[in-house]
This record gives structure tokens, C-alpha cells and sequence, in this order.
């Protein structure tokens, strides 16, 4: 399968260290034309760029979540879009990829439309 | 015959100049009459309007008037949102119809005033500041407001005068700071600007994290990595929510004060940080879009009734109030039905704030406590409320020693006021953990 390269390092923000703002996430996703890629059979390896210090649920989900709700599972857009984290430092490394995992929860909450007040 | 096409030529020449010069001299006297006829028209009232977006802002949402108008504004001994809503409430009103109708004096009498919060100190600031930005600009000479600030009386109340002096409302001229240590953030404000390149918030973001990391230098300390990610997270999430819930994409101003006082423990820093948008409140906005968002509405309209049959003498609450609290729960947005990913905003800096905060016996001893003061209601968290089930699907918050939110929550979290602010605060009064910060290289 053909693979690609997305980098998000012109997404972070002049002077930004940080991934963040639903609307910015949208306008990356048009900038990208993510509509199209989600159905082209293509896997794309995602970069998040070095010295990144936070990405945040509104970006990722106003970036991913209209594919993420195309491809119906967080599972298979796992396959789709795969993340590579370019941090070398371990701490940050690890910190990014629990920011990635709060992310991706949200997402499938947001599939299965449940609610925390739900009973 | 030559000297004849020659005149002819010289003689055209000059009907054109002359065709040009009177059309020139017409359109320069019907711009100038078309500029004198809209400056007549513009009241001085209306150029401030221009200039000073909060004040008037403010002055109308607050159905303030010239009633309204004072000389002296009497501050109450609680000077905050939290404590004595009501009474900030009306300290605005007042304010904002004594500077919009140009009164000759305004006194801001602070002598009975014992404690002070960021939030007001820095709502305060905006509106003068924004006020004093305007006279001097338009044609017209706008008239000015003299401004002047009565200290508390009594001096041996440090905070409220550090606080007067960090805002430079006051400016004590023999006061050192024996007490301890305190540093300011400048007030950042900022908008949607239609790009991912202008990210303001990212921005503001990153200033609130040097800020910290510049109030800890006196301890040779910054942040460590998993504190700026959390901070970082936290700030960023606030401004993401205030940003996308102001009215017509109105400013969204932050500001915070840092403490290091001598009765704080060593290793403590207190962090005081607001974040303030004008617009609607939560409830409002959330009632706004009841239609569209009419699933959404329907599982909160569903939880109200089960928390109604609750109800007692003793523990009642308004729709407002329990509304304001089941939006901060995940999947909840006024905005679901344009973006079906929505619901996420406030409980990532819900939990990030419980995540900043001391679990230690410190922890216990110095509270950190997180407030949302929008529309009649004021709303707190602190480490006896956070919310819950990490090992879940959805976080959830309650407001309940419980952690149900089945059951009612503790009225001294959730209180509802006859006086309405127009927008949201989000403040939060943080004593950063020591586990947070690692010690300075070199």
C-alpha cells in the first residue's frame, strides 16, 4: 500500500509550541483536504513535529474526527493515519502519547454518542 | 494658418485643465461637506462606543443607565464574583454607566474591602484601561473622567494592597513587599483570527507558562514537562472555550498574579488565573440552540427532573444553576449539532486543574480551588469535587462528596444569584504541586 507523509508543524501556530483550538484543527483539516484522503487508500504516517508540547482534544478532534466517523472505528483509523512522534526525549515522548490516547477516548465516546450524564 | 492649429491646440489644453481643476475643487468640497454632515451626527458617546468595546458592552448588557451614575463606588469587603456576586455586580453597573456617560468624578473606595479576587481586579483594569485608551482620539475633545482610588483603610491588609498595586490602581509609595513575593501577568487578550498561523491562544498559553516558570526563579525551579503539559493543557482549553462561546467572536481577555508569601509553605506557589469572555453565559447559550440541539437538551431536561424529585425545603436549585452543571460533563456542548465531536471543551481543564494540585498533606492544608462565575451562577471545584472515573468511559463531575451525579450536589458549590453577569469567568486559584517542577540546570 502506498504511504505518505503529513506533517502538522505549519498547523502548531507561530511561535506555538501546542496543538489547540477546534477552528484551527477544521481549517488544517480543508487546508489538508482530509475529505479526499480519507477514501484514497493511501497510509499516512503523521508527524508531530519536535519541541511540540501539547496537543489538545479540540485540535485533533476538529483535524480527525470527521474521518475517524468515516472510517467507523478508532481502529481503523489507526491503520489509515498512523502517528509518529519525532520527540527524541523519552519524557516528552511519553507525555505526547498519552495526550494522543486522551484523544483518541474522546473520539470514541464521541462515536458511540454517550454522554457523562447518561443513565 | 500654423499659428491658427496652434492657438486651436493651446486653447483645448487649457478648457481641459480647466474642466479638471473645477471637478477636483467640486469633489474636494463634496467630500469635506459629506465628512461634515456624518460628524455632526456622531456623538461623543458613540466614538467612545468605538473605542471602548468593553465599557460599552458592558454598559448595555447590564441595562445600566445614567441612574446608575456615581461618584463613589463603594467596594465590598468581599471583592469578588464568588463571595459577593451580587455586590460586584452592581460595582460594575455603576462603573460602567459613571464612565460611558462622562461623569466629572468617579472615587473607587476601597477602605472596607478585605479580600480581592483576580477575576474582578482584572475586569476592573479592562474597563478603565480600555476607557483612558479612548479620550484623546475623534476630533471631538471627549471629556474626561478623573478616577480616583481610596485604599483599604485598614494597612496591615497585605493582599488587597498588593493587589492595588500590581493593577497599578494605587500606588503606595512607602509599601515594600515584606511579606513575600508576588509577580504579574500582563492582561492577554485575544480572538478567532480565521487561521491556524494566528493561534492567539497557543500563544497566550505559552506566556502563562514562562510567567510560572519566571515566578519560580527566585527557587532556581521551572516546570517540568509533565507541569507545562498540564498547564499548558489547562490554559489552552479555557481560551479554546472561551473563544468559541463569546458573542460574535468577541476578545477573550487572561490575566494572573503569582504569590509567594512568607505564610505559604516554601515549596508552594499560588497561582491566580482568570480567563474572561463577554457574551452569553452557559445557560444561555445552551437555550439558544435547544432546537437544534434537541438531543442533547433532552438528556439534561431528563437528569433535572430525576434531581427535582430531590428536592427539599433545604436543598433546591435553579434550572440555570444544575444546567450549568451537567454542560461541564463530557459529550455536552450547545454546540453538538453543528459538530457532532463537540461536548469536550470544560472537563480537559477540569481535569488537568485537579491534576496541577497538591494530593499531599499540603494539599489539604492550602486548597486549590477552580470557579466558574457565568450569567446568575457561580460554580466551584476543588479536591473534594474533582471529577471522576478515570477507569471509565466518561469523566464525570457531580459537585457531590459522593461522586454521584445521581445525587444532588453540595450547595456550597453550586449558588445562584438575582444579579446577572453578562459572560463567564473561569478562575482558578492553583498551589502548584511540588511534583510539578523540577529544579533549574545550571
Amino acid at each position: 500500500m502506498d504511504k505518505q507523509t503529513i506533517n502538522l508543524l505549519k498547523y502548531r501556530g507561530q511561535g506555538s509550541t501546542a496543538f489547540t483550538g477546534r477552528s484551527e484543527g477544521r481549517l488544517a483539516r480543508t487546508d489538508l483536504k482530509l475529505d479526499e484522503k480519507d477514501a484514497d487508500g493511501v497510509i499516512y504516517e503523521v508527524i508531530i513535529p519536535k519541541n511540540t508540547t501539547s496537543i489538545n482534544s479540540s485540535f485533533f478532534l476538529g483535524l480527525f474526527y470527521p474521518s475517524i466517523k468515516k472510517l467507523c472505528s478508532i481502529e481503523k483509523f489507526d491503520e489509515k493515519y498512523v502517528f509518529v512522534i519525532e520527540e527524541e526525549d523519552q519524557e516528552w515522548k511519553s507525555i505526547l502519547e498519552k495526550n494522543l490516547a486522551e484523544c483518541r477516548r474522546r473520539a470514541h465516546n464521541e462515536l458511540n454518542q454517550t454522554t457523562g450524564i447518561d443513565f | 494658418m500654423e499659428d491658427k492649429g496652434r492657438n486651436e491646440i493651446v486653447r483645448r489644453q487649457k478648457t481641459i485643465e480647466e474642466k479638471v481643476y473645477r471637478q477636483r475643487r467640486c469633489h474636494k468640497s463634496r467630500l469635506l461637506s459629506w465628512k461634515q454632515r456624518s460628524l455632526s451626527k456622531i456623538q461623543p458617546s458613540i466614538q467612545v462606543w468605538k473605542d471602548t468595546r468593553s465599557v460599552s458592552l458592558l454598559y448595555k448588557i447590564l441595562s445600566s443607565s445614567k441612574e446608575h451614575c456615581t461618584d463613589i463606588i463603594k467596594i465590598p469587603k468581599r471583592f469578588s464574583f464568588y463571595d459577593s456576586h451580587n455586590d460586584c455586580v452592581s460595582v460594575f453597573t455603576q462603573l460602567a454607566a459613571s464612565l460611558y456617560h462622562h461623569s466629572k468624578e468617579v472615587c473607587i473606595d476601597f477602605s472596607e474591602c478585605e479580600d480581592i479576587s483576580v477575576s474582578t481586579m482584572t475586569l476592573l483594569y479592562i474597563l478603565i484601561r480600555d476607557f483612558r485608551a479612548s479620550l484623546g482620539k475623534g476630533k471631538k475633545k471627549i471629556k474626561s473622567t478623573k478616577l480616583t482610588v481610596k485604599p483599604p483603610s485598614k494597612t496591615d491588609d497585605l493582599r488587597v494592597m498588593k493587589y492595588l498595586k500590581i493593577f497599578d490602581f494605587y500606588d503606595y509609595k512607602d509599601f515594600t513587599d515584606n511579606d513575600g513575593e508576588f509577580l504579574k501577568l500582563p492582561v492577554l487578550s485575544g480572538k478567532f483570527r480565521g487561521s491556524y498561523v494566528e493561534n492567539r491562544k497557543a500563544t497566550a498559553a505559552k506566556q502563562i507558562v514562562e510567567f510560572i516558570n519566571q515566578s519560580y526563579r527566585p527557587a532556581n525551579k521551572i516546570l517540568s514537562p509533565k507541569g507545562r503539559n498540564l498547564f499548558e493543557g489547562l490554559t489552552n482549553e479555557m481560551l479554546n472555550n472561551a473563544e468559541d462561546h463569546s458573542i460574535k467572536n468577541e476578545t477573550w481577555y487572561v490575566s494572573g498574579v503569582t504569590f509567594h508569601d512568607s505564610n505559604i509553605e516554601a515549596d508552594l506557589l499560588e497561582l491566580n488565573l482568570t480567563i474572561l469572555n463577554f457574551g452569553d453565559s452557559f445557560f444561555e447559550g445552551f437555550e439558544r440552540t435547544k432546537r437544534e440541539n434537541a438531543a442533547n437538551y433532552q438528556k439534561l431536561e431528563k437528569l433535572l427532573e430525576h434531581h427535582q424529585k430531590q428536592f427539599s425545603l433545604r436543598k433546591r436549585f435553579e434550572k440555570e444553576s444544575l444546567f450549568t452543571l451537567y454542560m461541564l460533563n463530557e459529550g455536552i456542548s450547545r454546540l453538538k449539532y453543528e459538530d457532532a465531536s463537540r461536548g469536550n471543551g470544560t472537563m480537559p481543564f477540569l481535569k488537568a486543574f485537579s491534576d496541577l494540585e497538591d494530593k499531599g498533606p499540603q494539599g489539604k492544608k492550602y486548597r486549590s480551588v477552580l470557579k466558574i462565575i457565568t450569567g446568575h451562577t457561580t460554580l466551584s471545584c476543588d479536591s473534594d469535587v474533582v471529577p471522576y472515573g478515570e477507569d471509565e468511559k466518561h469523566l464525570r463531575i457531580s459537585l457531590n462528596k459522593e461522586q454521584d451525579f445521581l445525587k444532588l450536589p453540595e450547595p456550597q458549590y453550586l449558588q445562584y444569584h438575582s444579579k446577572y453577569f453578562p459572560g463567564s469567568f473561569i478562575e482558578c486559584k492553583v498551589f502548584l504541586n511540588k511534583n510539578l517542577v523540577d529544579q533549574k540546570n545550571g
